[in-house]
């Protein structure tokens, strides 16, 4: 328990070192990628590294703006599914307009994410529970479009989010322009809000936030972000699968905790956030190229999880209270009583 | 709190009258009645609607069934009463059924050996849930959401995509045969398993201190209880009753399979909120539990034949929404 005046974190506590953290590890990640893959200089590494990474990313944008806000949303992997089999049974026409189908994807995450935002506000269920029924609803209407893997997009689709201007990547730009504008909306009173929010909610109402519409708007721009991730994710299978977003759930958590987003709101950065699933997908290629069995990979992403969490927070913060407490202890001790 | 003052003097109808019905019986054991209500009605409905004794049979062996996500659901009612969530169910029932039935031996000779050995790697992995909840510090979420992953990965790695081996007999006989009246079994375990999972919270001092930690983790604290043990220890009894509900559905259906556990995470988390159990902690009965499990039986057994997989997925879900709606509304924004 907090007690005096509530601390607004992430006004205080810059930012940037969190930021700066979980960059320094990408950098060393990369390095060893291009150490150890064979033919890893060559001009299409940009475009594997982005593709490999850009669904995890961009879920994991949107969840972090969740988490950022206080909450959990353990519906993603059922929103990236029910977006994918919309899109693999409704845009599998040559001629249809691949932009249209890009907005569908975003307007069909955008209402998920309002649904979840209003059992969160209107609603008041935990954010856990209210997102947990949502991900079973979402995932039930997914079977409704696609009862098992099938179906298939346009290729104007796929070619639209796969390809790369000579080195650089369609999806490493649509990446940057994402945690670009989020960078852009962290600075407006609206991101404050949000932050403020997960740091405190009741401080924050006490000081004039209004709850109700700043969490709805930042549960549909998750939404958003999980529709562009499953856009992402529909261009590369080609295809639609009705549980094909069950495994991300865990990936995206862990690509949020890697990049140091405090789990219970308030600290963090969206855009460390990304660097978290670029390592973890650097992770999963270094071991597929260390020959290393696929299933290993969600041990590794849980065992990094926990391992990120241990680091990052409470463990070294436990050990340096423990520390102070200790030395307090020593202090009153040797010091007489009647000098305190 | 301030915020009861306001809610009596809310102009709000029906505020009143909820309070009254709470104060003269309880609110769990008013939604714990409602819903066996429910339940006893959609069971005759099913009974009338296939009336041949074929069906009859099929109805049963359903709830033979409920006696697994029962099982499942004492370690999640434990687990929520402290406030907690255990995500970690469906590994650790597949690891349960996957590991018992490869160490039972081709003709399940070992079976009783592997049984013990199983429930006790539940309870194991359960440690490792409790001990990254309150020394790491993970959010209960996260943690089993990550433990469930390793699992998936580390069950497997081991099997190498095919389970192999059989249930023990014993298992198979307890959950396949038919005991007084024509009743399984099992449905008789399930009336024994309520009884006995209830004393345990109601009636014993371990109960006593889960609520008490489920209500306020610091006042507990302040009343000398070990919080953090406690808190522990459910998750520990989660994993084993996972292993368990793991070795009970291997039983069941003679054999081992990866995935086994997946469909049975939401109806344990379902049933505990159904049953009228707080999702922030501290209220809660396993009777309102076992009453959520009959009544996501029942609505099972109706919609079997009839519906897809998919309204059945949405009809959980929603069912979880509608009771959280109803019953677990916080006070302020979580």
């Amino acid at each position: 328990m907090r007690t005096g005046f509530p601390r607004p974190r992430g006004w205080n506590d810059s930012p940037s070192r969190t930021w700066i953290g979980s960059l320094g590890v990408l950098v060393i990640f990369l390095v060893l990628y291009f150490m150890m893959t064979p033919g890893a200089s060559s001009t299409s590494t940009p475009t594997n590294i982005a593709d490999s990474s850009v669904v995890v990313a961009l879920a994991a944008v949107g969840e972090a703006v969740v988490v950022l806000s206080g909450g959990f949303d353990l519906s993603v992997g059922s929103v990236l599914s029910l977006v994918n089999v919309i899109l693999a049974t409704h845009f599998t026409a040559t001629g249809q307009n691949p932009v249209v189908a890009l907005v569908l994807a975003c307007v069909i995450g955008a209402l998920c994410g309002l649904v979840n935002g209003a059992l969160v506000v209107f609603g008041r269920i935990p954010t856990v529970i209210a997102t947990l029924g949502t991900s079973f609803v979402f995932s039930g209407v997914a079977l409704y479009f696609l009862s098992q893997p099938g179906g298939q997009v346009s290729t104007s689709f796929a070619t639209m989010l796969t390809g790369s201007f000579g080195v650089i990547p369609y999806t490493g730009v649509l990446t940057l322009v994402v945690a670009v504008a989020w960078q852009y909306l962290r600075s407006r009173p609206f991101g404050q809000a949000i932050y403020a929010i997960g740091a405190d909610a009741k401080a924050a109402r006490l000081s004039g936030i209004r709850l109700a519409p700043n969490l709805l708007r930042a549960y549909a721009i998750s939404g958003v972000c999980y529709g562009i991730a499953a856009a992402c994710l529909t261009a590369q299978t080609a295809s639609g699968d009705p549980s094909v977003g069950d495994p991300l759930t865990l990936t995206v958590f862990a690509a949020v905790v890697i990049g140091g987003v405090r789990l219970g709101g308030g600290e963090g950065s969206v855009v460390s956030a990304v660097c978290g699933a670029l390592i973890l997908s650097l992770i999963s290629d270094l071991l597929y190229a260390g020959g290393v069995s696929s299933s290993y990979n969600y041990v590794v992403t849980g065992a990094v999880l926990v391992l990120a969490i241990a680091v990052s927070g409470s463990l070294p913060q436990a050990a340096t209270r423990r520390w102070l407490a200790w030395r307090e202890s020593v202090r009153d001790a040797v010091t007489p009583v009647a000098s305190r | 709190m301030t915020g009861d003052t306001t809610a009596a003097q809310s102009p709000r109808p029906g505020v009143g009258s909820r309070v009254r019905l709470r104060d003269r019986m309880g609110q769990t054991e008013l939604v714990a009645l409602s819903v066996l209500a429910v339940t006893a009605v959609l069971t005759l409905v099913a009974i009338l609607i296939n009336h041949n004794s074929s069906a009859t049979n099929v109805i049963w062996s359903v709830f033979a069934l409920s006696l697994v996500t029962a099982v499942a659901a004492y370690g999640q009612t434990i687990v929520v009463l402290t406030g907690g969530l255990d995500l970690s169910i469906p590994w650790v029932m597949t690891m349960g059924g996957v590991f018992l039935s490869a160490w039972s031996g081709s003709s399940g000779g070992q079976g009783a050996a592997a049984f013990v050995a199983v429930l006790l790697m539940g309870a194991i992995v359960g440690l490792v849930n409790g001990l990254g909840i309150v020394v790491v510090k993970v959010p209960a979420v996260v943690m089993t959401l990550a433990m469930n992953g390793v699992l998936e990965g580390a069950v497997l790695i081991y099997t190498n995509g095919a389970p192999n081996g059989s249930a023990p007999q014993f298992l198979v006989r307890l959950m396949n045969g038919r005991g007084a009246w024509g009743i399984p079994y099992s449905v008789w375990i399930l009336l024994g398993a309520a009884v006995l999972g209830a004393f345990l919270l109601r009636g014993t001092a371990y109960g006593r201190r889960v609520y008490a930690v489920g209500a306020s983790r610091r006042a507990a604290a302040l009343a000398g209880l070990r919080s953090n043990v406690i808190v522990a220890s459910a998750y520990v009894i989660s994993g084993t009753t996972s292993a368990l509900a793991g070795a009970l559905l291997t039983g069941f259906s003679q054999q081992s399979y990866l995935g086994m556990g997946d469909q049975y995470l939401l109806p344990s988390i379902a049933a505990v909120v159904i049953g009228g159990a707080s999702v922030l902690g501290g209220r809660g009965r396993y009777v309102g539990t076992v009453a959520g499990v009959l009544l996501l039986t029942s609505i099972g057994i109706v919609m079997s034949g009839r519906s897809s997989d998919a309204t059945k997925t949405v009809t959980f879900g929603a069912s979880v929404l509608v009771t959280a709606l109803l019953f677990n509304r916080s006070r302020s924004h979580q």
